[in-house]
């Protein structure tokens, strides 16, 4: 058992010397404590189609009860009639830029499991491809409609996108939801540090043809045919910023969209000049760190993989940090319910900064008095705060309780999910 | 006490956590026994000096079991509202305070009668419901306030229609069907208007959720109904506030 930790540790520091001399490390190392500029990389994004989702979010629907101007014969059968505003919480605001919103207008058939949207936007129902999915009985109807191509808004320029919309609702009632999941991205080969990198960006449904709420992908070259989405935990893609500091660089991103018979983003990172900071990391095992900056000069989006006990990251005040951690084969990540009550930390020049995070984890449980009863809740414990395990859960195998008094067990039990 | 939290943590942890050490000791069960207490209270005033009067516990004790054991049934108690039970208590305790205080609430009007009653279960519930709350340490939602309230409203409009619908003639069996007519109805008005407030739902899920309600309402009833009916002190009493009498005996034929 003693020996593992020493072994492991320093198979870690290897693989870490050989990241960070490929990803440029060396070069800051000589560099004490700044990050110099220097050439811009050009990197076109190209549209690329995947198997398994990238990203998900809820559409915010508008009824409508009057009939479209020309509609297919619904024999009589009830339909749910309206138009998809957005994607996201809320409804749109009013007067935002109209290219900005997704302003769909649909008709679903439930009983017959199909769904008109009219894509050309012309009222008529019938010049459009319909999509057709296997009818569900009953009161209550959820159906798929997947691997559709669609353009989400009217824009000459707009480009498709494979997506697959769920639709749900109760019968006679036109008042359905819907779930959007997205099955595409934009793809690119950059060299950051001197290693190659896949960079990506996954769109926005509300802001196709542009970096607004995107989601920026960066993982290694050879990683690029794993399956990945932004909701696993992983943090392979994150929200998208002009300031990025990876691979121990910094970097001025300016993104823009060509269209044309071949759509593709123009992708550029500047190499630049910043100055840094030493923060240490209390925590092991992490696989990526995640650091936003609220309070700096230059505001960075700190991206450190696998990083050593130290690490130098650009000067400021971060108030947003999130973690996953890897050994072997198990995967975690800092728990959402964590993220919004994270301290402050402020790096500086002079002082290196301790930042709570990482591994390992603990198995904790927390007691709450109500009254007569006591609630137990279970926590996952790491350094900075609770985690989650990364990856389907064995629900069969819940966590357990056991509560001794006086040396001798008096209860026990498992968790329930929820 | 020592508790210890066990699972799968993979590579990334030990699958036995630390022993955390939590000192407890249950609550005092003495704010439980205030609203019995608040009922006891109750048998002070002058025409309730009777042993008669004491077979109110006999329908509050039923409600209270009753209520314990469909919450401890599996699925039922862990699946329902939190507080739900506290409400079903209260309002066990302020039927009972009615049928305790009617002598008292008897008016000239039938409206004052049935204003009188309102405000005795509301203000009874809510004392019962607050202690109950106060006891579980305020983790049962002081909206469900609004449910003792709601109840309150529900069970005195309908017993007061009930009464006024028999016409002055005390029958058991017309009083009880009126009963639930009553409260069929004051439960599909209280459906209404929340339907209006927060919108429709599926015709069937509404249709049972009345009759849940309306089954539970007259449950609530129920047993003190039934204790009316069986006792004749609290007989004379319903009687009495509902302005019900027996029915005339026919005459005999005159032979002559």
């Amino acid at each position: 058992m003693s020996s593992g930790p020493k072994v492991r540790s320093r198979v870690r520091v290897a693989s870490l010397a050989g990241w960070l001399a490929m990803c440029g490390g060396l070069a800051l190392a000589g560099t004490a404590g700044r990050a110099p500029a220097g050439s811009t990389q050009t990197v076109y994004l190209e549209y690329r189609e995947v198997d398994s989702y990238v990203s998900g979010s809820r559409l915010t629907i508008t009824p409508r009860a009057e009939p479209f101007k020309k509609e297919p014969d619904w024999g009589g059968r009830k339909i749910c009639r309206g138009t998809i505003n957005s994607a996201g919480r809320g409804a749109p605001r009013p007067g935002a830029d109209p290219t900005n919103t997704i302003n769909l207008p649909f008709a679903w058939d439930y009983q017959k499991g199909k769904l008109y949207l009219d894509v050309n936007r012309n009222g008529d129902l019938t010049d459009d491809e319909v999509y057709s999915t296997k009818p569900t009985p009953g009161e209550y109807s959820y159906q798929s409609f997947t691997n559709l191509h669609l353009t989400f808004d009217a824009q000459a320029s707009a480009h498709r996108v494979r997506v697959q919309l769920n639709l749900y609702g109760h019968a006679g009632q036109n008042s359905p939801g819907c779930t959007l999941m997205w099955y595409s991205y934009w793809q690119g080969k950059a060299m950051l540090g001197g290693r190659e990198c896949e960079v990506g960006l996954i769109e926005n449904p509300n802001h196709l043809g542009s970096t607004a709420e995107a989601y920026l992908l960066l993982r290694p070259w050879q990683d690029r045919e794993k399956p990945f989405n932004t909701e696993d935990g992983r943090m392979t893609g994150f929200l998208y910023s002009t300031n990025l500091f990876a691979c121990g660089q910094a970097y001025q991103l300016k993104c823009a969209y060509l269209p044309g018979d071949t759509p593709r983003f123009k992708l550029e990172l500047a190499e630049a000049d910043v100055e840094l900071g030493e923060v240490a990391l209390s925590g092991k095992y992490i696989e990526r760190l995640i650091m936003r900056a609220h309070q700096a000069k230059v505001p960075y989006f700190v991206v450190l993989d696998r990083p050593a006990a130290t690490a130098k990251i650009p000067l400021g005040t971060y108030n947003n940090c999130w973690v996953t951690l890897k050994e072997k084969e198990t995967e975690a990540y800092s728990d959402y319910r964590d993220w919004l009550g994270v301290k402050p930390l402020t790096i500086s020049a002079s002082n290196a900064a301790v930042l709570r995070a990482g591994g390992p984890l603990t198995n904790w449980v927390t007691v709450d008095n109500q009254g007569r009863s006591l609630s137990f809740e279970y926590q996952m414990r790491g350094d900075g705060g609770r985690y989650r395990l990364i990856g389907t859960e064995d629900r069969t195998k819940p966590p357990e309780v056991a509560i001794y008094q006086k040396g001798k067990k008096v209860g026990s039990g498992r968790f329930e999910y929820g | 006490m020592k508790i210890t939290a066990t699972g799968n943590l993979g590579t990334l942890g030990a699958k036995q956590g630390p022993a955390i050490v939590y000192q407890w000791s249950p609550p005092s069960r003495l704010p439980q026994l205030l609203a019995p207490l608040a009922l006891l209270l109750l048998l002070l005033p002058k025409r309730n000096r009777s042993l008669q009067v004491l077979w109110i516990g006999a329908p509050v004790a039923l409600s209270l079991a009753v209520e314990l054991l469909v919450w401890a049934m599996p699925r039922v108690g862990s699946s329902g509202p939190e507080g739900l039970f506290g409400v079903l208590a209260a309002v066990a305790f302020e039927l009972g305070a009615v049928w305790l205080l009617s002598p008292y609430l008897e008016r000239q009007g039938r409206f004052l009668t049935f204003l009188g009653m309102l405000v005795t279960m509301e203000l009874v519930g809510a004392f019962a419901f607050l202690v109950v709350r106060q006891w579980s340490d305020g983790k049962v939602p002081i909206e469900m306030l609004g449910g003792v309230a709601l109840f309150g409203l529900l069970l005195s409009t309908a017993i007061s229609l009930a009464g006024w619908s028999c016409r002055g003639q005390f029958s058991r069996l017309r009083l009880s069907l009126w009963s639930i007519v009553w409260v069929m109805a004051v439960c599909l008005a209280a459906c209404v208007v929340m339907s209006l407030a927060e919108g429709r739902g599926p015709w069937l899920d509404m249709l049972l959720a009345l009759l849940v309600f309306s089954g539970v309402t007259f449950a609530l009833l129920l047993p003190f109904v039934a204790l009316s009916f069986a006792n004749g002190f609290y007989r004379q009493r319903l009687k009495e506030v509902l302005r019900l009498e027996e029915p005339a005996p026919a005459e005999p034929e005159n032979r002559s």
